[in-house]
């Protein structure tokens, strides 16, 4: 040990970890599986305009309620089968796909620089500054979500963009609570008492040198919340309260189908399947990152 | 303790001005209240005078400066008057809210009985059996629990079990047997939250020296696990189980109006797109209320239950 300066803590390099994930991601079949299935719908929801065989709304009412193309009524041209008004679900769930990733992603990413920096102060600060985000913590976690929602996005008139809003402003309490818990471990090691000696600015300190090391978590925590937006975002569309028409979206497509549940149960049936695949890929792939990459954190 | 208790609930006040300052201001900054207390906004202002539109802006506090606006709802709230439905017959909210509860709390409690009675046995076997088929098999029963959306799973439910089996009923309310299925839609995805929990604690616990002094002094596999394992992961099982209050209330909403079941989340969907908004707003201070009061309850339970708690 002759040179035990900051550049003894370094990481292993980067090429060398990214290996490691790698191998361990292919000991793992069900993050594979999530993996692929990700990989997937991010895909078709980019380039939906190419991969949908036909227009999401186009109406062909001579072909309503055909069912998918494994049934005796079937119809090649539309292999899940069509709606009340003749349109394409395969295309509707491609399209649906869109609103799904786009408010899950924007979400959580609003969600996790709200909670990382708060958490990160109420960490690193501690008292008063821990004080006042525990408080508003308490108070988001104490009106149940969905009411909460559903009261803004009722009052306010439902859009896109201000349902990522909503899911962002009162989305940050688990990556909050996570990165402050891991801040107060991390608060006192050498390093940062080091830095902190050597008169670095504060933000400095906390960016330099507190965040990289929370960065596990935020990865794992931003992972699964995807999952639950997503979900979030399905049910207040099958509301009523997300995403509105023309726009598509699956929640839509299920509140819509389950008027038809006793003569067409693929209409409500299918985009509950593609909700529940999105979302378990993503659950496989939090889980596996935060059994392989990050063993402190629970939930 | 009688300090602890203390303590605990002055602490519960800022949550509650927080709360309502949230709602008012949601509610404020979404148009004039006026328009929403006369309803349909145009026509009524427009027949309405304009002394008679600033008498009653005075009559009803809207004159006021907001701070103060807001002390008077604050108050307001406190005394549970959170002004008159306009969809149900002129009537005080709040009173229309608490006889929702009951339906809503059969639900729940239904719920919350399934979550326990799938989760307990799942998590011990899990944990007995780490690692081995039963574990994986209940492993991935908490990641599916938690991926699939229950609301999804209600209409599957109604579609195997109502149409397809016919044996029972599609929604509504009444009977027990109107409660089956949307007890198993709320009650499933908690059993998932429950049981990972369970298992992870368990699984703590019998990594613990006293565990292998037991183990070591001859007793039997079951008796470790039942009387030293699961007695000391209960803890936060139970603590959960109070905590969940908030999420069964959520997860309500959404399987009520599924399942037409006449709780406080169908009256909530109901209010909010007619724009009742005394309702809404009785409701969600209620629902508030009732989340803060089992958070409050499994903090006073904890410290009776747990010995090595001490309540500073």
């Amino acid at each position: 040990m002759t040179h035990a300066g900051p550049t003894a803590e370094r990481a292993p390099r980067r090429g060398a970890g990214l290996r490691r994930a790698w191998r361990e991601l292919l000991r793992n079949p069900p993050a594979i599986f999530g993996a692929l299935v990700l990989v997937v719908f991010v895909f078709i929801a980019l380039f939906a305009p190419l991969v949908a065989p036909h227009n999401p709304r186009q109406q062909n009412l001579s072909d309503r309620f055909t069912p998918p193309v494994w049934d005796k009524a079937g119809d090649t041209r539309y292999l899940l089968g069509t709606d009340q008004l003749g349109r394409d679900i395969l295309s509707r769930l491609i399209y649906g796909s869109r609103v799904a990733l786009a408010v899950g992603v924007f979400g959580t990413g609003l969600a996790l620089v709200i909670g990382v920096t708060l958490g990160l102060c109420a960490g690193y600060f501690g008292g008063r500054v821990d004080a006042i985000v525990t408080r508003v913590t308490e108070v988001i976690i104490s009106i149940p979500s969905s009411i909460l929602y559903i009261t803004i996005l009722g009052v306010f008139g439902p859009s896109l963009w201000l349902l990522i809003l909503v899911m962002g402003l009162f989305g940050w309490i688990t990556s909050a609570r996570v990165v402050r818990g891991e801040v107060l471990s991390i608060r006192n090691r050498e390093y940062v008492e080091a830095s902190i000696g050597l008169g670095q600015r504060t933000a400095r300190v906390l960016i330099k040198h507190v965040l990289p090391n929370v960065l596990g978590s935020i990865i794992v925590v931003g992972t699964l919340k995807v999952a639950s937006m997503i979900i979030l975002e399905a049910s207040l569309s099958f509301l009523g309260f997300g995403v509105q028409p023309p726009a598509v979206t699956w929640g839509q497509m299920l509140s819509d189908g389950r008027r038809f549940i006793t003569s067409s149960w693929w209409l409500a049936t299918l985009p509950g399947l593609a909700i529940s695949l999105l979302t378990l890929s993503l659950l496989f792939l939090g889980n596996w990152l935060r059994d392989n990459f990050d063993p402190r954190t629970y939930d | 303790m009688f300090g602890y208790v203390l303590r605990r609930l002055l602490q519960v006040i800022p949550t509650i001005v927080g709360i309502t300052l949230l709602l008012f201001i949601v509610v404020r900054f979404s148009g004039d209240p006026l328009a929403i207390y006369l309803g349909d906004d145009d026509m009524v202002v427009g027949q309405v005078g304009n002394d008679q539109i600033a008498a009653l802006r005075a009559r009803l506090g809207l004159d006021q400066p907001l701070p103060l606006q807001y002390i008077y709802f604050l108050r307001d709230a406190l005394h549970g008057d959170f002004g008159r439905s306009f969809i149900y017959q002129n009537q005080p909210a709040l009173p229309l809210v608490i006889r929702r509860l009951p339906a809503t709390a059969a639900l729940g409690g239904a719920a919350l009985l399934i979550g326990i009675l799938i989760s307990l046995p799942a998590g011990l076997i899990a944990a007995r059996f780490r690692n081995r088929f039963p574990d994986t098999f209940a492993s991935f029963y908490a990641v599916v629990g938690e991926a699939v959306p229950n609301f999804w799973l209600g209409i599957m439910l109604i579609l195997l079990f109502a149409v397809n089996l016919r044996v029972l009923p599609v929604s509504g309310s009444g009977t027990w047997r109107h409660l089956v299925l949307p007890a198993f839609t709320l009650g499933t995805g908690m059993s998932a939250l429950l049981m990972r929990l369970l298992r992870g604690n368990l699984i703590e616990v019998m990594s613990l020296d006293y565990i292998r002094t037991a183990r070591a002094k001859g007793l039997s596999a079951r008796s470790v696990l039942f009387k030293h394992g699961l007695r000391n992961a209960a803890i936060s099982y139970i603590t959960v189980l109070g905590l969940s209050v908030p999420g069964l209330l959520s997860g309500s909403v959404v399987t009520e109006s599924i399942f037409a079941w006449p709780g406080m989340g169908l009256l909530f969907i109901t209010a909010i797109n007619g724009r009742d908004m005394a309702v809404v707003q009785a409701i969600v201070v209620f629902t508030a209320f009732l989340a803060i009061l089992g958070n409050l309850i499994v903090d006073l339970v904890y410290v009776l239950v747990d010995p090595r708690i001490t309540y500073r």
